[in-house]
């Protein structure tokens, strides 16, 4: 009787804990998914609410909050900050705005813990293997040594008045391993102000969850690193955002080897050891970040990492297809087919 | 759904489909109501990882019913 009785309380707490912890859901909720091509890529906004007109309003503010940021952080805009910033390398300081100030403290914070494997001033390393990609042919060891004198994190130094300056002349800023997830976490935060506390917005496979659907938490799906069309893993999620960096994304292959775009700043390789890296965490610009830090620290040295840091968790598949996760996902995450 | 005919779809790095790839897609689409909802995976509310070509596809066709109901409410279907 005893037992029966706390299990009864137990079962009555646990009741009282989940709804009070899930968002009150009416009966009329519906589920509207949005989508539209914004940074390279498909951005789909999931959101759950009553008003359809409202919900298309609120998804338009997304989309152009997510656009607002391709803008100034792109480098193929001849106004934007990032552009700016580029130029004046080894000349002088360029002040930008707060938003920009702010992504790069972050990405030399994630530089700074993994021991410059993420690093934003890899903008002339991606430029030679972009080239590569489109000839098909890796560039020479001589022309990678040569570039890797432009790449060092601790060259670039920030300011009281919000200036940013690139010591050497042809060092330039890519912000392509941070921006998406920045972009995420912005829009998220628009439809959060507009009202919507159940949602996911997810640019290209980096993604932010919200509340919940009216059935549970939200599923989020993990592609697999080596068959395009199918989903590796599902995991579990509220309120958090998800990143994945993957050597599937955009690579080539000469000789018989793949070389792929996640590149390794202190070698100027792409990073080997890892076929997909996933990172969980609350903010969509470090889980962005670090998915890349991780992927090309490789899986002992990343993996460890993400056990050092509080609020991250990560799922590792190295190069034989193994998978390694963090405890926090534990009875989170379901694999198969 | 009576038949699919891919003009264009590419898979990661801009690879094409393959013939086995489009014979996957019709397997799990032809033959289907469009009043019905179309799902890529019924377990998954949205992939992290790179877009998914099919993922794309079925939310495409999700829209369908919608647009079907649009054309009957205005006399374009009977």
């Amino acid at each position: 009787m005893i037992f029966r009785g706390r299990l009864a309380n137990s079962l009555f707490i646990f009741l009282v804990i989940f709804a009070l912890c899930r968002p009150p859901f009416s009966y009329s909720a519906n589920l509207f998914k949005y989508q539209q091509v914004a940074m390279g890529t498909v951005i789909e906004l999931t959101l759950i609410g009553e008003d359809e007109e409202l919900a298309k309003k609120a998804s338009m503010q997304a989309f152009q909050e997510i656009k607002r940021i391709e803008y100034f952080m792109s480098p193929w805009v001849e106004t934007s900050d990032v552009t700016h910033i580029n130029r004046s390398g080894g000349k002088e300081g360029v002040k930008v705005s707060s938003e920009i100030i702010e992504v790069v403290k972050r990405a030399q914070e994630i530089s700074k813990l993994s021991e410059g494997r993420f690093d934003i001033t890899m903008g002339p390393l991606v430029q030679l293997w972009r080239k590569a990609r489109e000839r098909g042919m890796p560039p020479g060891i001589e022309e990678i040594k040569e570039t890797l004198n432009l790449v060092d994190f601790r060259n670039l130094e920030i300011d009281d008045r919000k200036k940013v300056f690139l010591k050497k002349k042809g060092m330039s800023i890519d912000l392509g391993g941070i921006a998406k997830g920045y972009a995420i976490d912005r829009a998220f935060d628009r439809l959060r102000d507009l009202g919507h506390r159940n949602l996911i917005v997810n640019a290209g496979g980096d993604l932010r969850v919200g509340g919940f659907k009216p059935e549970g938490p939200w599923s989020i799906g993990i592609r697999h690193p080596r068959d395009s069309e199918k989903i590796m893993a599902r995991i579990s999620a509220a309120d958090i955002a998800i990143a994945t960096s993957g050597d599937y994304q955009k690579f080539f292959i000469h000789q018989g080897k793949r070389y792929h775009h996640i590149l390794n700043p202190t070698n100027g390789f792409p990073a080997e050891g890892c076929q997909s890296v996933t990172v969980l965490h609350k903010e969509g610009a470090m889980a962005d970040a670090l998915a890349t830090a991780i992927f090309v620290l490789g899986p002992e040295k990343g993996y460890s990492l993400c056990q050092r840091l509080d609020g991250v968790d990560c799922l590792i598949v190295d190069e034989q297809g193994k998978v390694i996760f963090s405890p926090g996902l534990e009875g989170r995450a379901s694999f198969g087919p | 759904m009576i038949d699919i005919v891919p003009i264009q779809l590419t898979k990661i790095d801009n690879l094409n489909w393959t013939e086995e790839d489009i014979k996957k897609l019709k397997s799990r689409t032809l033959g289907k109501s469009i009043l019905k909802p179309f799902s890529f995976d019924p377990d998954v509310d949205s992939v992290s990882g790179a877009t998914i070509t099919a993922a794309l596809v079925f939310d495409s066709l999700d829209k369908a019913k919608v647009i079907f109901e649009t054309l009957k409410k205005e006399g374009y279907i009977q």
